[in-house]
């Protein structure tokens, strides 16, 4: 909900008390009026309530009237809203709200002079600029409607999205066509959003961040990319309120594909401080109105409107793979993600999948857009060889392409079609609408695929079987419905097989033991922990013991606050090189790591781990929380012990009780360790 | 140089009008001299306008002449007597001033002095004779003076359709006093401006329309409803509307263009009253030209 949508507000800000009376009798109760009686209350009411008029009358002593209608119109927050100047009583001139002078300077939206002190005859004056305002304040909130999100949750609507690619450097060509694309999309209307992808591929790009506020000035709805890859927590917020504050609301949560070896004297330090699930939760609460201490207060901030979606990758070929995309996915969305795009790929049976997995899982309203990417032959064998991270081309695909490349106009037309059929069978299969994307695709070749897709859509059934490009032995959530070509409601048998390695046993023994809270063991040895917690000298030694055994164990990092317990012992933050604590990213290939290739993904071996005793559902279940980076480079058995960590909240471990009152003191402990 | 002699040149006279500082620092006001210099053939500088007082006009005149920008001077019977009009006079001469405007000023009540006395010794047409006297060797009482100035003077009316017999007839007395030009009020219909020319057309003085921009809608409605004589007509209003801070300037300015072209072949030039807009005056005076 947009801001003003929130208030059916009118501030009225005079200290001559006759005005606010008059008003009251001119909006006759249609519209909640708020009084301030000077100008300090008048600019924290306009800043905080956010009304949708403020009518500004006299204010003692002259001239201040005319000072505060200018901070209004000059203050971040309060520019828009709409202003109306009265003059109560203009043969009053020691209480004009405006002098001759100060008048010819005003940038109101409406300036009324009342004729005398008949209230009646001036509230019949006042309603009708006030209703002239209050219907532009309307329009200005159409206008200002986020059609994509509209054009999303509306299922009469099928949405498009037209991606783009922003281009390495300021003033090149892709930048070029980008903007023109976007002109020429506003222009025609087929398109509610332009989207802008996050230096993809892991190059350096222009900021899709600045280009998206260019795009909204083109007067069409931008669709801004927010990879996780090179933003920590703090800059994606201070990304985040920027476009709020530039009107930018609708973002696309991914974790992002590894840095290339492109950068800037070489690769790029990977960030991923937050994965996808964690950057829709900042965003829910954000939308919420942030909650925050600064200097010993609690402060709430005024709500954000975003829209927020995130991605899956359901072209998975095992069955590993796609199960803990899809645990992923759920969490997805239990973290406030309002949209779904897949990952592109050309399999039908995989783009009904998805449809039925949402259904069949409690999330029969979260909409999905079909990834339709216009394939060329060059894209389509980089994809086939997994040069993407997640996009699968299938070798019986490529051959396909290969053979409508030899055509007169190298397989434009074919591709064409091939988008456009893609578009009929995500119209026919309920998906919320497309995202279109593909090389130098111009706004015609995109209303063509548009215009040839509708047409096709109410015979969508008939293109499945063009569509029948199953990765070999490829794992599918349902079992195939050999009618349609597509799925059946029915779970496919799950035959990976589980492992269960002597470290994964070990681990299982001693974490039932030592890190159980109801255990015997874990409430004796408490008192000790908390001696050594105690003694720095101890602690340092702790320390050090436990870095030695959990690099040999696991490879630990000493981020200090420790994942292995939710990733099957596996340590996500050195396992997985984008340290992905809520389940795997979408470039995982065959089961084998997107950036390591030689590496089984850490979420693979996690799955089949708990998979060995049944308990692979498990990931699904809790949202891990970002590593607490107050905690780096301490003990985590320590930080388990006294309370510290996400994992001892989780399990309602307390820090023990201290003298100085038991929270705080934990909290400085942990500021301490940090520090040492 | 002369305003009237620059109109009896035969080219389309531009006049711009600014104000003195509050105070005594006139950075800001010299900023917006070097705005419009080039694009005026003088500089109006206005005398506690509105009644808000503000640095007198003849320093003001003296440190735009020390900038070899033609000034204007204005000047008010309401807040001198005889004597120190005449002398601001005398005063502007010695500082080169050759152009001075003779105006009735608003009342004090409007200003932020409400409780100074209006003075209003002399009429505006007494001044403008006063001015002529003066120009001629003499001071009102008859005395000879030491040296004599050679003011070009103007006057100011009310642009409006029916011009009242005893408003022509006040203009009238005014010409015939000596005044050698006239600036009007704002105007914003060219009709109203036609109007006007052909009632006064008889007493053959060349006439400059004045324009303030529009800054807002608010802003011309609050014209319309404080200022006599000033009607900005509702279509004017309605292409302001709705539009955002940034938005404004470039539509104003297009308005203003459009609204002097047609009122241009009425009279003899325009005078700008930019208010602290003076950096769209370059680009009004060459839209107008």
């Amino acid at each position: 909900m947009h801001r003003e949508e929130r208030t059916n507000q009118i501030l009225v800000i005079t200290s001559h008390q006759g005005l606010v009376g008059i008003i009251q009798e001119a909006v006759q109760g249609s519209l909640e009026i708020t009084h301030a009686a000077d100008e300090k209350e008048g600019l924290e009411k306009a800043r905080k309530n956010f009304p949708n008029l403020i009518v500004l009358g006299y204010i003692d002593p002259p001239g201040t009237a005319f000072q505060l209608h200018r901070k209004l119109r000059e203050g971040w927050i309060t520019k828009n809203i709409p202003l109306l100047l009265v003059d109560a009583d203009t043969s009053d001139q020691a209480h004009r709200v405006l002098s001759l002078e100060e008048g010819l300077q005003i940038e109101a939206d409406d300036y009324i002079t009342l004729s005398g002190v008949d209230t009646q005859a001036s509230a019949t004056r006042l309603a009708r600029p006030i209703a002239a305002l209050m219907d532009r304040v309307q329009t200005r909130i159409q206008q200002n409607a986020n059609v994509l999100r509209e054009a999303i949750l509306d299922p009469e609507v099928f949405c498009i999205t037209w991606e783009q690619i922003p281009g390495r450097g300021a003033f090149e060509m892709q930048q070029e066509e980008l903007i023109e694309n976007a002109r020429r999309a506003a222009k025609k209307g087929t398109v509610h959003a332009v989207s802008v992808t996050d230096n993809p591929g892991g190059n350096p790009a222009i900021s899709t961040e600045i280009l998206c506020t260019e795009v909204r000035k083109l007067g069409i709805e931008p669709l801004v990319h927010l990879a996780f890859r090179d933003k920590n927590r703090n800059e994606c917020e201070s990304v985040l309120y920027g476009l709020a504050g530039l009107g930018v609301r609708n973002v696309l949560m991914l974790t992002g594909d590894y840095p290339s070896d492109g950068g800037f004297k070489g690769r790029s330090k990977p960030v991923f401080d937050l994965d996808a699930v964690h950057g829709l939760q900042m965003l829910d609460m954000m939308n919420a109105g942030m909650d925050h201490e600064t200097m010993g207060r609690k402060v709430k901030l005024a709500p954000t409107d975003f829209f927020a979606g995130s991605a899956v990758s359901p072209f998975k070929a095992t069955e590993s793979e796609l199960l803990c995309q899809y645990y992923k996915l759920d969490k997805k969305i239990r973290a406030g993600a309002k949209f779904v795009i897949p990952q592109l790929g050309y399999d039908a049976r995989k783009m009904h999948e998805i449809m039925l997995w949402l259904r069949m899982h409690g999330h029969v309203n979260v909409p999905v857009l079909a990834n339709i990417y216009i394939l060329p032959l060059g894209a389509a064998r980089l994809m086939n060889s997994n040069g993407i991270p997640g996009a699968v081309v299938s070798d019986k695909l490529l051959a396909t392409i290969a053979e409508e490349a030899k055509d007169k106009d190298k397989g434009r037309s074919a591709r064409i079609m091939r988008a456009a059929k893609m578009y009929a069978m995500a119209k026919g299969m309920g998906y919320a609408g497309a995202h279109i994307g593909g090389h130098g695709i111009s706004y015609e070749t995109l209303e063509e695929i548009v215009q040839r897709g509708d047409e096709m859509a109410p015979r969508w059934r008939d293109l499945v079987p063009e569509f029948d490009f199953p990765q070999p032995d490829g794992f599918y959530f349902f079992e195939k419905d050999p009618d349609t070509g597509l799925n059946t409601e029915r779970s496919a048998p799950r035959k990976e097989k589980g492992a269960k390695p002597p470290i994964y046993q070990f681990a299982r023994v001693a974490h039932a033991t030592m890190f159980n809270p109801s255990s015997v063991v874990f409430k004796s040895l408490r008192p000790m922990v908390k001696m050594i917690d105690n003694s720095h000298r101890m602690k340092s030694a702790f320390e050090f013991c436990e870095h030695l055994a959990k690099v040999a164990m696991f490879g630990c990092q000493n981020c200090g606050d420790c994942a292995l317990f939710d990733v099957a012992f596996l340590c996500p933050m050195s396992q997985c090189p984008k340290s992905q604590r809520n389940g795997p990213c979408g470039g995982s290939y065959l089961g084998w790591c997107e950036v390591n290739p030689e590496k089984k993904c850490v979420w693979v071996r996690a799955y089949q781990r708990l998979k060995s005793h049944g308990a692979e559902g498990e990931i699904v279940e809790d949202i891990v929380p970002p590593p607490n980076w107050e905690l780096m480079g301490t003990a985590s058995w320590l930080n388990f012990y006294m309370g510290r960590d996400h994992s001892a909240r989780k399990l309602g471990i307390a820090p023990p009780e201290t003298k100085a009152g038991s929270k705080k003191a934990a909290q400085s402990q942990a500021g301490q360790g940090a520090k040492a | 140089m002369q305003i009237s002699e620059a109109i009896r040149g035969g080219r389309f006279c531009v006049t711009c009008e600014l104000t003195p500082p509050k105070g005594t620092s006139i950075q800001g006001f010299l900023n917006a001299a070097d705005m419009v210099r080039n694009y005026a053939d003088a500089i109006l500088v206005t005398d506690n306008q509105r009644a808000v007082m503000r640095a007198a006009p003849l320093i003001l005149c003296q440190v735009l002449k020390s900038r070899n920008i033609e000034p204007v001077m204005e000047i008010c019977i309401r807040d001198h007597n005889r004597l120190a009009l005449q002398s601001q006079l005398l005063g502007a001469a010695i500082a080169g001033v050759e152009n001075v405007l003779v105006v009735a000023g608003h009342d004090v009540l409007v200003g932020d002095h409400i409780d100074a006395k209006p003075v209003n010794d002399m009429s505006c047409s007494s001044l403008v004779q006063a001015a002529v006297m003066l120009n001629q060797g003499k001071d009102l009482a008859g005395h000879n003076l030491e040296g004599s100035p050679r003011f070009s003077i103007g006057i100011e009316a009310i642009a409006e359709k029916g011009l009242k017999p005893d408003q022509v007839a006040d203009l009238r007395e005014k010409v015939a006093q000596g005044a050698q030009y006239i600036i009007t009020q704002p105007v914003y219909e060219p009709e109203t401006m036609a109007a006007f020319v052909e009632s006064v057309s008889d007493l053959n003085v060349p006439i400059l329309v004045s324009h303030i921009m529009l800054r807002s809608a608010s802003m011309a409605r609050f014209m319309n409803s404080n200022f006599p004589g000033v009607n900005v007509p509702d279509y004017l209003i309605r292409e302001l509307e709705g539009l955002s801070r940034e938005e404004v300037p470039a539509a104003s300015v297009q308005l203003s263009i459009d609204l002097l072209r047609r009122m241009k072949p009425l009279c003899q030039g325009m005078h700008l009253m930019p208010g602290g807009w003076e950096r769209y005056v370059p680009r009004i005076v060459d839209g107008v030209a």
